[in-house]
């Protein structure tokens, strides 16, 4: 039942606002919007500030270290590129400065994956030319 | 502006079969419905001046509620298309209200169909946010397990507590001649099924169904003008939409439920605990267990301690979803839920009846409890 085949498909559209978050994270560095107006960090890359709806941002690198704020492990593959892959994990991280982000936990012993559990960013994987941000248990670093 | 609240009620209530109906298009599924919710309320086509639709899920099309107009044969004073995936069918009784506060129509038919069944899923398979299919964070059953997983950490909630009101549903389905499916299902079955998404098994999730299921709504003024024998009387209704992208929600395991149902409790004047049956809508299993907590049922975090031993099935002190709900019943979003309230207040629910149920609760949410929507009805 998987509906998608072709592996252009998992890649993010790229436009001017997004370009230096994917830029970034291709250098292997994670990088988030900061709003010069209000101090706010966040992700999703906007034009403006979702609190105080400034357009005076500046892009800062984040640390990478966080904790998961829940997860979930995929028995089923929605595109053909993840079929080999099952189980993995997709975990909505808390990251330190602030903002969320979807990603993956890589290389998880499954008995300590924990809501709260500290995580740190990884930058080994690759779909087409587009690194990725994923994470590791901060324990088994 | 004084009170809405047992001014307007619902007259009619009409439904195609659930489950496969291949090669025929939502448009007709949609008259089929209408047609049955006219013959229902025993009204004349005529009396109908306002038509509202919720677009199919799987096929977006413009001004899709002109399309439905047209091919029942009606020229509306008032008509739409209003979005708020699963909790739009409660919003668009809001909405025909505010109409005919105005002094804009009289009596409005409010529909949905779609055909994912036979048709497209596609509407449930997509990556979220831009680079969901980056990390491989695709599917609607996976956000919802997202949830379910931060709940039972928080709170302890268990996988047999989902399986409860798994087995609730699917018991009352089997008194259900319209339920898609009939077999009943043991906490076992629920353990031993697949996951789907961890935390979610099979038995966690919506059934997908073909179908339309329509309602028909006017005043208490007007319904006694036509004659009309059993009017289910709104009570309360309310709203509230916490956000697009999940994670972006300050706590996922709290819904729009709280808010929305805080609006209709308020409106209606009733509490929680003198709701006699209630349909919660349960595209997936912790949604339900979610929702009766922020409604009020039970504590934050208690959802799955008040599920346990039959509590909501039929004879228990709080029925929820006796024609099925989505689980069983069928999966189409919302809809029938509020047509099962309408039935069980006017009695006429055979062996899955609850005993002289006059105050119900209903509730439709859409996305990954994205959108929210209660109404309370009584009679």
């Amino acid at each position: 039942m998987s509906t998608q085949g072709n592996i252009h498909n998992l890649l993010p559209e790229i436009n001017e606002v997004n370009k230096p978050f994917y830029d970034n994270l291709n250098q292997g560095k994670l990088s988030g919007l900061h709003c010069k107006r209000c101090g706010n960090t966040f992700l999703p890359p906007s034009v403006y500030c979702p609190r105080c709806l400034s357009d005076q941002l500046e892009w800062v690198l984040l640390s990478g270290e966080g904790e998961i704020y829940s997860w979930v492990e995929y028995h089923y593959a929605y595109h053909e590129y993840f079929k080999d892959k099952l189980p993995y994990v997709v975990a909505i991280v808390q990251l330190k400065e602030g903002p969320r982000i979807v990603s993956n936990i890589v290389d998880y012993d499954l008995e300590k994956l924990k809501v709260g559990a500290p995580v740190k960013a990884v930058f080994q994987n690759s779909i087409v030319n587009q690194r990725l941000v994923q994470f590791k248990l901060t324990n088994s670093i | 502006m004084g009170s809405i609240s047992e001014k307007y009620c619902i007259i009619g209530v009409g439904h195609t079969s659930f489950g496969k109906h291949p090669g025929r298009s939502t448009i007709d599924l949609n008259v089929e419905a209408i047609r049955n919710a006219i013959e229902d309320a025993g009204i004349d086509k005529n009396d109908i001046d306002a038509v509202l639709c919720k677009y199919p899920t799987s096929k977006h099309s413009m001004m899709y509620s002109t399309m439905v107009a047209q091919a029942i044969g009606i020229v509306p004073k008032v008509t739409g298309v209003i979005d708020m995936g699963g909790s739009t069918n409660i919003n668009l009784i809001q909405y025909s209200i505010t109409a005919m506060e105005l002094g804009q129509c009289t009596t409005a038919v409010i529909s949905f169909a779609d055909n994912p069944l036979t048709g497209s899923r596609g509407a449930y398979t997509h990556p979220w946010g831009n680079d969901g299919g980056l990390y491989g964070w695709f599917g609607t059953p996976p956000a919802y397990a997202m949830i379910a997983q931060r709940h039972m950490e928080l709170y302890g909630t268990r996988c047999e507590d989902l399986a409860e009101i798994a087995v609730a549903a699917h018991k009352h389905a089997s008194l259900n001649p319209n339920a898609q499916m009939r077999k009943t299902i043991t906490i076992e079955d629920h353990q031993n099924s697949r996951y789907i998404a961890k935390p979610l098994r099979l038995y966690d999730c919506c059934l997908v169904s073909d179908g339309g299921a329509a309602v028909i709504v006017t005043s208490v003024e007007n319904a006694r003008r036509l004659g009309i024998k059993k009017p289910i009387t709104i009570l309360g209704l309310g709203q509230s939409h916490p956000s697009w992208e999940l994670h972006l929600r300050e706590e996922i395991t709290i819904s729009g439920a709280k808010q929305s149902g805080e609006m209709a409790f308020r409106m209606a004047g009733v509490t929680p605990d003198e709701i006699d049956v209630a349909q919660i809508y349960d595209c997936f299993t912790i949604v339900v267990l979610i929702t009766i907590e922020d409604y009020g049922f039970c504590k934050k975090g208690e959802g799955g301690e008040f599920v346990r031993n039959g509590r909501i099935q039929l004879g228990g002190e709080l029925p929820i979803n006796t024609s099925g709900g989505l689980l069983s019943e069928t999966g189409m979003p919302g809809m029938q839920l509020i047509i099962e309230a309408v039935r069980q207040l006017r009695g006429e629910c055979g062996e899955r009846q609850v005993p002289d149920a006059k105050l119900a609760l209903v509730s439709n949410q859409g996305g990954i409890m994205t959108t929210h929507s209660t109404m309370i009805l009584g009679r």
